[in-house]
């Protein structure tokens, strides 16, 4: 479970990367390259959300967050220690 | 078809060096629709007109089309051969012969049908175009066929012709259902017998008088997107001075000599000071207040009233224009004030239209950020949005509103859009009816009483509504009152009614 803080770390790390892409090429070959482009796409919408106050999140929405955190930091280039460093909070 | 502003003419003949001020003015308002239907343009102010739309062929080709165009830029055009400039260019009642002929026989089929129409209207010659078309299937016929049995004076081969043979076909593919029987009782050069013979077939002239009573000369000098304030006091007081109607607006001038006509009428009600002066006085009274009315193609600026705005509220949404006192919503105006806004629920669909999922609608962005507002939307969808919100664990706070609102308001398009209008308080006005001179006061009363017998009905339902505003204004003199009961008119009567309710 994941508290407040970390959630909103995991966020601000989602928009991050999503400033990052639409700086660079935009997010039209990220999105070819998902599967699950949908829930990929929502999870960063939320992030977004959650950050401004527009929506309210709950624990349903985690794995939405990670999931999205974890296709952007790949397709950033920033693969390095993600797993552990959200994934082993989540299952603790 | 041109139009000629008796004021504008007069004005200019009074005082030539007028001229000048004017149509620089006209060119700086950018009132290029206006120039161009006017047919007193001159040709410096064409030649400017054609410049400044380099890169608007239609546009030139209008240019090209008005009788007072140089010689130069429509020798410069025909050696061009471009459809968009032959288009206007051949209807230019100034081209020779030689031109037309040039034009038919550009790679431009329409242009070149044109020509045809015009070196062969009324001639013997056309006949044996007409019979060649004629024995043509309906879909390979030219277009021009139509124009020539509705205007061209026909020879009595080509009449009986038609009437034996064709009067239940349709002329061409582009005749929208018109059969050439409809076609040829247009036509102004039938005999009395083939008027009778067709009559007797069952094809009688539809009254077009609809289409007719709407070509007035435009008062543009005072309904232009850049407003009245643009206009200064001296150039309004020419046109006052060889009797522009307006100036019965304006206490200090003298209207004695003001003819009763439909062009009159027109040019006041259409220069908006009536508008102006009573409905800014009414606002607030007795539930009077501005409304507008936005949609696909409708753009109404009108007022509501128990009485007065009955018609419009109660008319189909795509016809209100045609309630007497409506005005183009369209034109800026510096005397009102606009609320443009996109209600909540309407703002979200404006997304969620764009496809059948929030996936789908992805396909329309390039950037995270544009997509955000899309997102929000598709979780307030009445339909989506729940099952979204479930499966994302979420849900949605009030400020995601505004966030979709504002995106929505960028995306939309002007019909989707609903605006509030009110007086712009800090607009300086200077009509008044409540200021006006009680025999101002009874002359307007009269003209617009000599409105209600007007033939064009849009000039007849503007006159009832100035009466009615009048009826209802609270510093209608007794007179007045006393005379506007006298009319019998329904909607008058119920107005001023009120003021005992």
């Amino acid at each position: 479970m994941m508290n407040n803080l970390e959630i909103r770390v995991l966020c601000e790390e989602i928009q991050s990367f999503t400033e990052q892409i639409d700086e660079n090429s935009g997010m039209g070959d990220f999105i070819n390259s998902l599967d699950d482009a949908e829930d990929i796409l929502m999870g960063t919408m939320i992030a977004r959300g959650f950050l401004e106050g527009t929506v309210t999140i709950s624990e349903t929405t985690v794995p939405f967050l990670k999931a999205a955190h974890e296709a952007l930091a790949l397709s950033a280039g920033e693969t390095e220690d993600i797993d552990e460093e959200f994934e082993e909070e989540g299952d603790e | 078809m041109k139009i000629v502003d008796p004021f504008l003419a007069s004005a200019i003949t009074k005082e030539p060096k007028l001229e000048k001020t004017i149509y620089e003015l006209l060119l700086k308002l950018n009132s290029r629709e206006h120039l161009i239907d006017f047919l007193g343009t001159p040709a410096w102010v064409l030649s400017q007109l054609y410049e400044q739309s380099v890169n608007n062929n239609w546009e030139q080709g209008s240019v090209l089309g008005h009788p007072n165009c140089e010689r130069k830029l429509i020798d410069s055009a025909l050696n061009l051969d471009s459809g968009d400039l032959l288009h206007g260019l051949v209807h230019n009642p100034k081209l020779t012969s030689s031109d037309l002929r040039k034009i038919m026989a550009s790679k431009d089929e329409m242009a070149a049908s044109w020509a045809k129409f015009y070196l062969f209207k009324d001639k013997p010659e056309a006949e044996p175009f007409i019979l060649s078309e004629l024995s043509k299937q309906t879909e390979d016929r030219d277009f021009i066929l139509s124009h020539f049995i509705a205007k061209s004076e026909l020879t009595s081969r080509v009449t009986s012709e038609l009437i034996k043979n064709h009067l239940h076909e349709t002329a061409s593919k582009y005749s929208s259902g018109e059969t050439i029987g409809d076609v040829l009782t247009q036509n102004p050069h039938l005999s009395p017998e083939t008027r009778v013979e067709l009559h007797l077939l069952g094809f009688t002239r539809k009254n077009e008088k609809f289409h007719e009573e709407r070509q007035y000369p435009s008062t543009f000098l005072f309904v232009t997107k850049m407003n009245n304030l643009e206009i200064e006091d001296y150039l309004l007081e020419k046109f006052i001075s060889v009797g522009h109607p307006c100036g019965l607006l304006f206490s200090s001038q003298s209207n004695e000599e003001l003819e009763f006509n439909e062009i009159n009428l027109f040019q006041l009600i259409n220069s908006e000071f009536l508008h102006r002066a009573l409905w800014r006085e009414l606002v607030g009274y007795d539930g009077f207040s501005l409304t507008f009315r936005n949609g696909y193609r409708v753009s109404d600026f009108f007022i509501e009233h128990k009485t007065l705005g009955k018609e419009f509220q109660e008319s189909d949404f795509e016809e209100g224009w045609a309630c007497g006192g409506v005005l183009p919503g369209y034109i800026e105006r510096k005397w009102v004030e606009q609320d443009i806004y996109i209600p909540a629920d309407r703002a979200a669909s404006i997304f969620t239209n764009q496809g059948d999922s929030f996936i789908e609608v992805t396909e329309y962005y390039e950037l995270f950020s544009e997509m955000y507002p899309a997102a929000l939307a598709f979780f307030s969808d009445e339909y989506a949005g729940e099952e979204l919100l479930n499966k994302y664990g979420v849900t949605l706070n009030e400020s995601a509103s505004p966030v979709i609102e504002a995106a929505a308001l960028e995306q939309a398009d002007q019909e989707d859009l609903d605006i509030d209008i009110s007086l712009n308080l800090n607009f300086s006005e200077s009509l008044s009816w409540n200021n006006l001179p009680i025999e101002k006061k009874i002359q307007i009363c009269e003209f617009l009483i000599f409105g209600l017998d007007c033939e064009n009905q849009k000039l007849k339902k503007d006159a009832e509504h100035f009466l009615g505003c009048i009826a209802l204004h609270p510093k209608t003199p007794t007179p007045i009152v006393d005379k506007l009961m006298k009319l019998n008119n329904q909607l008058i009567s119920a107005t001023l009614s009120r003021h005992s309710t």
